[in-house]
């Protein structure tokens, strides 16, 4: 490139006599050995030649120009380049504030209802003051219903994802997988596991916190698992109250030998532990909008005597419970037989 | 002691007018700082060589932006604007590092 490298044209000047043994990297040399731009020191020279200092001021204002452009570069591209999000990126963190923000919305209504919940149970008490029997009995047929939380001994049932051997995890992009992940709990599971708790005999189920009651549903959205129509993260655990040896009625019910097959096949974690005290919140949302009570009873109480005797578990819903969203609601206070209403299409 | 109050002033600018920089000048901002640092590297070592000429600082820091910037514009449209930046990220920051060990030299003697 440069006449001195060059073997055919020696030029006669040069200090390199011959070729260069690095002459096939010209470029590579070139950049290596002369970072500094040649104008400078031709600049130098000419100016040498005509009798000037080589160098002239810094402080000239074609530099000061140039080097606040040059500032102004360095701070706009450390400012505009350093957060930045794509599209993508920003649609996905509006996504996500939204979901947030709608999430807290709905806690803060379900604390709203509970609050609203008790106040209405106080009132109650205060109306039925006299009558002791009415009250005790509107107390049992709150906690069968689930309007009421519950406490007592019981079993913890927590289900979890089986740990993966490959890469796509529960954690991982649903989309992506070509086939259901089969180490991944699903809504049957959850069902199934509810049914064998309340064939064990439990008196109260809740999952991740959501009380199961006459109309609450398990099922599949997408691959979330909801239950009260919330979405539930896992790892799921059923909280249930009973007496002390449910475990071991769950282990010889159906539902316990579903668990460990889940356990041996599928690589699902499984752990149950009975205590002696747990407690399951009340449901948020037991009313009822067509369902009354045949003979004219008042059927907007919660908790009246229709809605008691369909789930105190005697043979399943009545005729009067039919609810509008019967297809969907899997009713779990029938223990003898596995309703999967809701089965879930995968 | 001009020349640095002067970058410190245009630093000091962009801070507090946060320009907004339009979408279509975006990719050419990385460029265009890689080739500012290049110049002042450049500039100061030849201060220090005692050959500094201000028409050669503004007019090479000028042609190296829109040399740099015209690479990456045509490397876009050629579908291979990220590696021809690379390859200016990559030569400019060749010169900027042989540069700094020379002004280290000139300086420290080391």
């Amino acid at each position: 490139m440069t006449p001195s490298t060059s073997h055919r044209t020696p030029a006669p000047q040069t200090t390199l006599p011959g070729r260069r043994p690095d002459e096939s990297m010209t470029l590579l040399t070139s950049m290596m050995e002369r970072p500094l731009d040649p104008g400078y020191a031709a600049a130098a020279e000419r100016r040498a030649a005509s009798g000037l200092p080589p160098a002239t001021s810094t402080a000239t204002p074609a530099v000061l120009v140039a080097v606040l452009v040059m500032g102004l570069v360095f701070a706009v591209g450390a400012v505009s380049l350093g957060h930045r999000d794509t599209t993508a990126s920003r649609a996905r963190s509006d996504l996500v504030s939204q979901i947030q923000a709608r999430r807290a919305t709905a806690d803060q209504s379900a604390r709203q209802v509970q609050g609203l919940q008790a106040q209405i149970d106080r009132l109650q008490a205060n109306a039925l003051g006299g009558q002791g029997d009415l009250s005790g009995r509107l107390s049992a047929l709150a906690l069968v219903t689930g309007s009421a939380a519950a406490t007592g001994p019981g079993l913890t049932v927590t289900l979890d994802d089986a740990r993966k051997q490959g890469g796509n995890s529960a954690d991982g992009n649903p989309r992506t997988q070509a086939q259901a992940d089969e180490g991944k709990v699903l809504s049957k599971d959850l069902q199934i596991v509810a049914n064998g708790l309340w064939e064990a005999g439990a008196e109260a189920v809740a999952i991740n916190g959501q009380r199961l009651t006459a109309r609450s549903a398990i099922r599949f959205a997408g691959e979330a698992i909801l239950v009260n129509y919330r979405p539930l993260t896992r790892p799921y655990v059923l909280t249930s109250i009973g007496s002390p040896d449910l475990e071991a009625n769950f282990a010889e019910s159906a539902g316990g030998s579903y668990v460990r097959a889940l356990q041996d096949n599928y690589g699902v974690r499984v752990s149950m532990a009975t205590s002696k005290r747990l407690t399951v919140p009340a449901a948020t949302s037991l009313t009822t909008r067509y369902a009354t009570v045949p003979g004219g009873a008042s059927a907007t109480q919660t908790g009246g005597s229709g809605t008691g005797t369909a789930t105190s578990g005697t043979t399943g819903p009545t005729g009067t419970a039919t609810s509008s969203s019967s297809s969907t609601s899997t009713d779990s206070s029938t223990p003898t037989d596995t309703p999967h209403s809701t089965e879930p299409a995968q | 002691m001009i020349p640095v109050l002067g970058l410190i002033g245009g630093i000091l600018i962009g801070l507090f007018l946060q320009p907004e920089v339009p979408l279509w000048l975006q990719p050419y901002l990385p460029i265009a700082v890689i080739a500012a640092l290049d110049a002042v590297f450049g500039a100061v070592r030849a201060v220090l060589d005692g050959i500094f000429n201000d028409k050669v600082f503004v007019v090479s820091f000028l042609a190296n932006v829109v040399v740099a910037a015209f690479i990456v514009y045509l490397g876009d449209q050629l579908g291979v604007g990220s590696q021809l930046s690379t390859g200016v990220v990559v030569v400019l920051g060749v010169r900027i590092f042989s540069n700094v060990a020379s002004i280290r030299r000139h300086l420290f003697r080391a």
